[in-house]
């Protein structure tokens, strides 16, 4: 199963089962920078709040969906992490999670607001001046 | 050492009376409530000594079961001694003592011939010799036991963390931080950081008398590890001394924010707080 | 003062006693790696690790098992358990009959991988335990690693 990916004005929200498999993380990435590749937002938050586990490899995965988010002129943010999960990220090494954070969905949602906006506004509005 | 069994059965009190004194000598400062148990744990090493030369009848000293109760009645009044604060030295004097109490004892009360006094009070040395050995051993247990428990305690000394404004969270760390302490540090404050729901927590390192680059390398840590929840650290009161030491480490704080007292902290949590309620949400809804 | 220790034996604790085998699970699909995350966690909840020890278990668990289905196909992992007097300690083993590690010094250095990950895997269990053993050949790799904690 596909983990769903909701919009919420210029914002797409999704958040992340506890037992999410390899394929559930790669297919997220797929549709979602489908989604931002259709114009239909400008910003991505994961919530892993559910998430008991990190692993080496859905960092890598998680980062390098938000590097692809911003190349592709979005911007992304991982909210909602439990401290027993950040601990151990940040024990196995450093920049295991190379992305913007936030504290909940909330904290996710505004971030990007305030990312989106300090880069100019969005991108579906011509700037007025 | 049948002997030397029957005169200490007879003339028990006088030992442990004579004993006493001794102890009042070697630890004038005790607490009396404390010589009080101190003279219980005697009374009992007595009792049990006197048992042992009964049952004895080889001349060796140390053997059998006997002995070994003796043994074990000399360790508790040793830990006892040593949870009383006695001295090591004290204690070891205390034991020995009984050397010279019972040897007058002895050479008083017996009418046997000088050979078998030799003989009695050589069995009675070799036996407070070994007991001094075992005393002194189970003091040092008893010591190495305590200052366990006092690190442990120490560990565990609750270092708190405060919620003194919505969204801000004070920790004030006191005493030196090792690796353990340093990853139980990280813990609570992680830990504390999402049940308060804070964005932004003040450590506070005034009392952390060295800042070295072990140190430092944890704090690196716990702002990473803050940052994956959401949240920020501020570091504050960081010492000239730990400034130099860190600089000249060539330790990499880019990351970290720190502020020089716990006050122009507060003010940088103020003012980081005041932009994250900026977000313009509306906006992209 | 050394003092010896008293036999394991006598000082169980009914229901959660001495070394015990907490779980085996074979490791064919990726399912198995979540299966394998909750066996450690469960174990390690039943001899009273906290749950940041049971996140760093269950980290390594995914990461090992992670290994044996990109390196070796299929293999097996297991969780075992020992409660003394002082201390609790859990055991993950990660085996396999894939190829071997060619380089394990290699492996334990970040960046170094065969698989066409990032090759953090192993390096990051080395960080997380307290003690991590590998033996491997062409054949048969297995992992074992450790964490103890005083009780």
């Amino acid at each position: 199963m596909r983990v769903p990916i909701l919009r919420l004005g210029r914002v797409l929200l999704t958040s992340l089962p506890a037992d999410l498999t390899d394929q559930q993380v790669m297919d997220l990435q797929i549709d979602a920078l489908a989604l931002i590749q259709a114009g239909k937002a400008d910003g991505l938050v994961i919530d892993i709040t559910a998430a008991d586990v990190v692993d080496s490899y859905m960092a890598r995965i998680l980062s390098e969906t938000a590097k692809m988010v911003k190349i592709m002129g979005g911007v992304a943010v991982l909210a909602g992490m439990q401290p027993a999960v950040a601990l151990t990220l940040v024990e196995m090494g450093r920049g295991m999670i190379d992305m913007e954070t936030a504290f909940d969905l909330e904290g996710g949602v505004a971030k990007v607001a305030r990312m989106v906006a300090s880069r100019g506004g969005r991108h579906d509005e011509v700037p007025t001046t | 050492m049948h002997g030397v069994g029957q005169i200490l059965l007879q003339n028990r009190a006088s030992v442990l009376d004579a004993w006493l004194a001794r102890l009042r000598d070697t630890a004038p400062g005790a607490h009396p409530a404390s010589l009080q148990l101190l003279k219980l744990e005697l009374g009992t090493l007595v009792e049990k000594l006197t048992g042992y030369f009964l049952t004895d009848d080889e001349d060796g000293a140390g053997a059998g079961p006997a002995f070994k109760s003796v043994e074990e009645q000399a360790a508790t009044t040793s830990a006892a001694c040593a949870r009383d604060g006695l001295t090591p030295m004290e204690t070891a004097t205390l034991i020995l003592s009984l050397k010279s109490i019972a040897g007058e004892l002895l050479d008083r009360e017996t009418s046997a011939k000088a050979t078998e006094l030799y003989r009695m009070r050589t069995a009675l040395d070799a036996v407070v010799d070994r007991l001094a050995l075992v005393t002194f051993a189970a003091f040092v247990e008893t010591r190495e036991e305590i200052i366990k428990r006092q690190g442990r305690a120490l560990l565990d000394l609750a270092t708190p963390a405060l919620p003194i404004w919505r969204h801000i969270i004070l920790m004030p760390l006191v005493g030196i931080i090792d690796t353990q302490r340093a990853r139980q540090v990280m813990e609570w404050l992680l830990e504390a950081l999402s049940r308060e729901e804070a964005r932004i927590a003040i450590l506070d390192v005034t009392g952390v008398p060295l800042i070295d680059s072990r140190v430092a390398l944890h704090l690196t840590k716990t702002v990473e590890a803050a940052r994956l929840l959401g949240s920020q650290v501020i570091v504050t009161g960081i010492s000239p001394d730990a400034a130099q030491t860190l600089v000249k480490l060539d330790v990499d704080l880019s990351n970290m924010i720190t502020r020089g007292s716990l006050r122009s902290g507060l003010a940088e949590a103020f003012r980081l707080l005041g932009q994250h309620s900026k977000g313009p949400i509306e906006t992209m809804i | 003062m050394t003092k010896s220790r008293p036999p394991d034996r006598s000082e169980l604790e009914p229901g959660a006693s001495g070394t015990a085998t907490r779980a085996v699970i074979d490791i064919r699909i990726q399912d198995d790696i979540l299966r394998a995350r909750q066996a450690s966690r469960a174990a390690a909840a039943a001899i009273g690790f906290g749950t940041v020890d049971q996140t760093r278990l269950a980290t390594v668990v995914s990461e090992l098992t992670r290994n044996i289905l990109t390196y070796a196909g299929n293999g097996e992992c297991r969780v075992l358990t020992r409660l003394t007097a002082q201390e609790r300690n859990i055991v993950i083993e990660a085996e396999d009959q894939g190829p071997g590690i060619a380089d394990v010094t290699g492996a334990l250095t970040r960046g170094y991988s065969t698989g066409g990950g990032l090759g953090l895997g192993l390096a990051a269990v080395h960080k997380l335990m307290d003690d991590m053993t590998i033996e491997t050949r062409p054949g048969r790799t297995l992992v074992r690693a450790g964490m103890t904690r005083r009780r």
